[in-house]
């Protein structure tokens, strides 16, 4: 084709386009409603500020390249501690651009937390007089305010101009809507060489001609769209950069210009990055988006390249991780998910580098939502799924069999997106069966006929974006009310350490032996498995005396760790002094906060308090 | 109109070849057996620029976490063309505060190539075609501590930047101490009967190991550390002192937690200067050679940093073919890799710029105690000690003197100062300094030339041409090296036909100039053929056309690392 006639083309697509705008507002009105655009998550964001008066902030945590803020929210209630010296709760939603249901949840847990500010009876007081609480309820304001444009493409990326295919010019060649729907179909080509046909089980689907099943193709795979540069490539490298949840420096992978050009190069993830680093009492993350550690809790097994660090968990937080999980399904009535890839994702990095308590939550799941058994036990996928979607332009091609076709076809689920590369736009019984059933005729689109301009005859449909990522909007408070519940219960696990009152006994001659006990009465041990390899610090306790006065015992000494549901250990010193003579104590953890223990020297002391 | 301007400019750099002097006289007088401190160097820059205007500028890429300016020099020939229209070579130095001479080495290489210009043919010809980068001191914080505060030959490697090394809520609180004063921070011992060091019999001053075979009555020694004392009274001595962080491991390259990879900092470029000089390297796609000063040891350094990558065997060959010829020019340097036969580095700069920007790149460890009397030999601590006193004449040891220490009692300090060791004596600087020039203009003369060849244009019939060319590059350095081809990284190298009036028919690439060569032609794009693998070192991609039309058509070949080029004929 000459790029001249292409050019044409995509003008007269654009003119099919203007003339449908009326139309076409409304029909982003009722697509999106229940959903805030960035202006309107803004406002709402500022409002909810105004309401919650001194005792929350909004601040400006980075800047899009398209200039759209990141907001953070930083709340906490008055409480026997100071917000600055209490651990910190992350909530983070709108990661990926294809993901609305995250950040609306996010923003609708933020509301919660606004109303229970002042309110002692709410569910989640308790968690906002005792930790300080940031929720950035849309890392990714530019890939989320897809959801709201007028022709609907899901795709996790930011808005960074980017070059994928490396001729020099960025963003030349995206997706193009070409029959004015508003929405990016998949185009069903027919090719007798094409490595997909159509799924004899479920007609409207397509699947994978497996040739060991003795199966042809008759159709090539790929999303509507043009070779709007005329290299041969159509929608090779379209508007939309960086995956946000592949920046991120844990199995960080280079060399894919959707990661970035190196780890955290994107505004957006260095500015929380930095945040997180400057705020080390952040001890419990949770992240509302694609990824979910809590109904398939990763079996921690995995370890890095280098032998150092681990895939997803350490092995010893395994069981802790689904302890947690069982109360996370019977609070959420969550059954499903998509699994998790932690490769360059935030919650990988939140756990992994930071050790900090990370919950990655898939807030909906409408597939099977029956109860289980009780005596039926959970059934665990070997191995964490990938969530990756499609990119731009790959020709959708099944998966190559990795290990010479042995895999049980059986136990292939056709619910993960892994097995289609246009993330699960063909592929997906069950989601179409949900679609069928909750009368969302719209939800998939029936194979119609097209004329391409250069491909001739093709067929338009598939799921259309978002059916599966953005819950229908009546049901998002129920969403939202079913995370507060963990979230409160979630927070309320935090290591809490006390002291017990400390020890003095009179040794003669004005010497005494002074021992601090103390106890972790959270259910999470000060220093989970992965802060124990990482190396968090330990806990440092110091008498506030002169040197000269501590004759035993170092000025500072350390407890590696508390163990959780009651953990204690004790330090001792000798120290000069007179009975009555009165000094403190300081405990202080980077991640927990210091507690001021006072001591008065007296003989009554003795043994046990 | 560059092509013609190039063209004069070998006219004129031809001139001067005639003349008999070799040594050019510098506008700028510098002695080359000084060190400089941070605004020493600053000022030397600025007297450069204002000498050599036409080649030399400078900017200040932002400010060190101390609020130095992290000061870049780019040395261009304007006359030539803009900096990054041809290949640059990336040179940088003390990444390491205390690692200081990098840095006059790189002074020297700006000084001797203005003054050079126009006036030595072969380096006139080297700034002609490719442009230079320089900084100076990505860490000038950590220089500026060196010069100015008590240090060991070993101490202010890292930034400032306010870090709590033991994690007990206190920032740099317990960093070593000059206890006695003297400017100095120096080695402590102590007398006890348990040490297993001794005072060699023959040299008092001199420390060694306690044998077996030692008999008689001699005093044991047990070493204590630097000189300091324990600040923060947790038992520990010198354990958070300023800083204390490796900016040379805070690159994305195999980046890891410090829990792995010890300084690594928060995350990658999380540090003002390396996220400063990243920036500035990524604005520059034409940077095609990388060099980083640091000492010591006397090793010329290539990557990886760890085991997690090899090096496409391609690349290799062209790093051996530089670093071969480096251990000669650099007497008794030694051409190393880092993981394999250093120690293993995650996230440093050189990884970075090879692995991920796929740029050939080497670390240079300036001066080794081998050169103490040119053998080559390391020389053992007496022979050290004879080479303080009689070249030295004393001035780089201090002897051991007692000193009541607060919490140790009487200890002794003592040992040599932060200039002797890492740093080549004075009368040794000049030659280091020149020699690293010289390797470093070794390796900037392989980046990549690239010139048309061959063009042929054969009628084939009526209204049929065919024709042929290569892209040949003359250097040794591929305008895209496999590693750099791997990542992905910029834009591709492209060969086009173009012409008014004609229609390219089809066009694709030859695997050699044989005619018996294949002829792999592409689909969508027949007039430009994508390079994905580059133009190799001193090899050719050969290209073949048929076209249909008339009139004149232009062959061009284009990508970031090379001056691009372009032919036009007449098909006739």
């Amino acid at each position: 084709m000459q790029p001249g006639k292409n050019r044409l083309l995509t003008a007269l697509v654009g003119l099919v386009c203007t003339a449908a705008a009326p139309a076409q507002e409304t029909r982003n009105a009722e697509r999106t409603a229940g959903y805030h655009d960035h202006a309107r998550l803004g406002q709402e964001l500022r409002a909810l500020v105004e309401r919650a008066g001194p005792r929350a902030t909004l601040d400006v945590l980075a800047r899009t390249s398209a200039g759209r803020e990141v907001w953070l929210l930083s709340l906490a209630d008055t409480g026997p501690r100071p917000p600055e010296d209490r651990q910190a709760v992350l909530l983070v939603g709108g990661v990926s651009g294809n993901d609305p249901t995250g950040s609306a949840v996010c923003l609708g847990l933020a509301r919660q937390l606004v109303d229970a500010l002042g309110d002692e009876d709410h569910d989640l007081h308790d968690l906002l007089a005792s930790r300080q609480v940031y929720v950035v309820p849309r890392l990714n304001p530019d890939g989320c305010e897809r959801f709201f444009g007028d022709v609907w493409h899901a795709q996790p990326h930011n808005a960074r101009a980017t070059d994928h295919d490396r001729d020099g010019v960025v963003n030349e060649d995206g997706v193009n809507d070409l029959d004015g729907d508003g929405i990016i179909s998949v185009m069903r080509i027919p090719d007798p060489h094409g490595t997909w046909l159509a799924d004899p089980d479920h007609p409207r689907l397509m699947k994978p001609a497996d040739p060991v099943e003795g199966l042809r193709g008759t159709h090539r795979l790929e999303l509507e769209g043009l070779d709007d540069d005329a290299d041969g490539h159509r929608n090779e490298d379209g508007a939309g950069g960086v995956d946000l949840d592949r920046n991120w420096p844990h199995f960080f992978a280079p060399g894919n210009s959707q990661h970035g050009q190196y780890q955290l190069s994107e505004p957006e993830n260095r500015g929380l990055a930095t945040f997180v680093a400057d705020h080390p009492q952040i001890t419990l993350a949770l992240l509302y988006g694609l990824h979910d550690n809590l109904i398939d809790v990763p079996k921690g097994k995995t370890r890095g390249p280098d032998g150092q660090s681990y895939r997803d968990l350490h092995p010893d937080d395994v069981a802790r991780y689904q302890h947690i999980a069982k109360a996370f399904k019977e609070q959420t009535g969550l059954t499903g998910s998509d699994g998790s890839n932690p490769e360059g994702a935030l919650f990988a990095w939140l756990y992994s580098q930071r050790a900090i308590t990370t919950f990655a939550i898939r807030p909906w799941w409408p597939l099977d939502r029956k109860p289980e058994p009780a005596s039926q036990p959970t059934t665990q996928p070997d191995a964490s799924p990938d969530t990756e979607t499609a990119e731009d332009g790959d020709d959708a091609k099944p998966k190559p069999e990795k290990d010479g076709g042995k895999r049980d076809r059986k136990k292939t689920d056709e619910n993960k997106p892994s097995d289609d590369p246009l993330g699960r736009r063909v592929t997906g019984s069950k989601w179409l069966a949900w679609a069928d059933a909750s009368g969302r005729p719209d939800a998939f689109r029936t194979w119609t006929a097209f004329e391409h301009p250069s491909l001739g005859a093709v067929e338009l449909g598939g799921f259309a974006p978002f059916v599966q990522t953005a819950a229908p909007a009546a049901e998002l408070p129920d969403l939202v009310t079913a995370q507060a519940t963990f979230l409160a219960h979630a927070s309320a696990l935090l290591p809490a350490v006390e002291a017990r009152p400390p020890v003095t006994d009179e040794l003669g001659a004005d010497l005494w032996r002074v021992e601090l006990t103390l106890v972790n009465t959270g259910y999470l041990p000060t220093h989970t498995a992965i802060a124990g390899h990482t190396r968090q610090p330990a806990l440092v306790v110091r008498p506030e005396l002169p040197a000269e006065r501590i004759v035993g015992g170092q000025r500072a000494q350390r407890i590696d760790r508390l163990a959780g549901s009651g953990g204690a250990a004790d330090v001792q010193w000798l120290i000069r002094g007179k009975a009555g003579d009165t000094f403190s104590l300081n405990v202080y953890q980077r991640a927990l906060g210091s507690i001021k223990v006072p001591v008065r020297l007296s003989a009554g002391n003795g043994g046990t308090p | 109109m560059r092509y013609l301007a190039l063209a004069l400019g070998f006219l004129l750099a031809g001139h001067a070849v005639g003349q008999e002097r070799y040594q050019y006289p510098s506008k700028v007088q510098l002695a080359w057996n000084q060190l400089h401190d941070y605004d020493e160097v600053v000022e030397i820059c600025r007297q450069l620029v204002a000498a050599y205007p036409d080649l030399l500028t400078m900017e200040s890429l932002g400010q060190s976490v101390a609020g130095h300016d992290v000061w870049a020099l780019t040395l261009n020939v304007a006359r030539t063309g803009p900096h990054d229209s041809k290949p640059g070579m990336y040179i940088d130095a003390n990444i390491h505060g205390n690692e200081v001479q990098g840095t006059e080495t790189v002074l020297y290489t700006i000084w001797y190539l203005t003054k050079s210009y126009g006036k030595v043919a072969r380096l006139t010809e080297l700034m002609d075609h490719y442009s230079f980068y320089f900084i100076p001191m990505v860490n000038p914080d950590g220089r500026a501590h060196w010069f100015s505060q008590p240090n060991t030959a070993h101490s202010s490697r890292g930034g400032v930047k306010p870090t709590d090394n033991d994690g007990d809520g206190l920032f740099d609180e317990d960093g070593p101490n000059d206890l006695d004063g003297d400017g100095h921070i120096l080695m402590m011992r102590i007398a006890d009967p348990g040490g297993s060091m001794r005072a060699s019999s023959q040299d008092p001053r001199v420390m060694t190991r306690v044998s077996p075979d030692d008999r008689g009555d001699f005093q044991r020694y047990r070493f204590l550390g630097w000189e300091g004392i324990d600040d923060d009274g947790d038992g520990r001595i010198n354990e958070d002192g300023i800083g204390g962080y490796d900016t040379n491991r805070n690159w994305p390259a195999d980046w890891q937690p410090n829990y792995i990879q010890r300084g690594a900092g928060e995350f990658p470029l999380s540090l003002p200067e390396s996220r400063a000089i990243a920036s500035f390297i990524l604005a520059r796609p034409n940077i095609a050679a990388a060099q980083s000063y640091h000492n010591t040891g006397g090793m010329i350094l290539r990557g990886p940093g760890a085991k997690y990558v090899d090096y496409p065997r391609a690349d290799v060959a062209v790093y051996d073919r530089i670093a071969q010829r480096g251990e000669e020019i650099l007497p008794h340097y030694r051409y190393m890799i880092i993981w394999k036969d250093l120690y293993k580095v995650h996230g440093g700069t050189v990884n970075w710029t090879a692995e991920d920007l796929g740029i050939i790149s080497f670390t240079n460890e300036l001066w080794t105690s081998g050169k103490y009397y040119l053998d080559g030999e390391s020389p053992d601590r007496q022979s050290s000690m004879d080479f303080a006193d009689d070249l030295m004449f004393g001035q780089t040891f201090v002897n051991w003197k007692p000193f009541q220490h607060p919490e140790l009692g009487q200890v002794e300090i003592g040992g040599s100062i932060k200039t002797a060791g890492r740093i080549p004596p004075p009368f040794h600087l000049e030659e280091e300094c020149h020699r690293n020039f010289a390797f470093t203009m070794f390796h900037a003369r392989h980046m990549p030339r690239v010139e048309i060849r061959g063009v042929r244009v054969t009628p084939l019939g009526p209204d049929l041409w065919r024709i042929q060319a290569e892209a040949h590059n003359t250097q040794l350095i591929p305008t895209t090296t496999a590693q750099g081809a791997l990542r992905k990284y910029g834009p591709r190298d492209v060969l086009e036909l173009s012409g008014q009036r004609v229609t390219v028919l089809a066009g694709g690439l030859r695997d050699s100039r044989l005619p018996t060569a294949t002829f792999d032609f592409v689909d969508a794009t027949p007039h430009k053929l994508w390079l994905d693998q580059g133009i190799p070192g001193e090899g050719s991609r050969f290209a073949q056309w048929l076209v249909s039309g008339s009139g004149e058509i232009t062959i061009r070949c284009s990508g970031p690392r090379f001056t691009n080029v372009e032919q036009t004929i007449e098909l006739k």
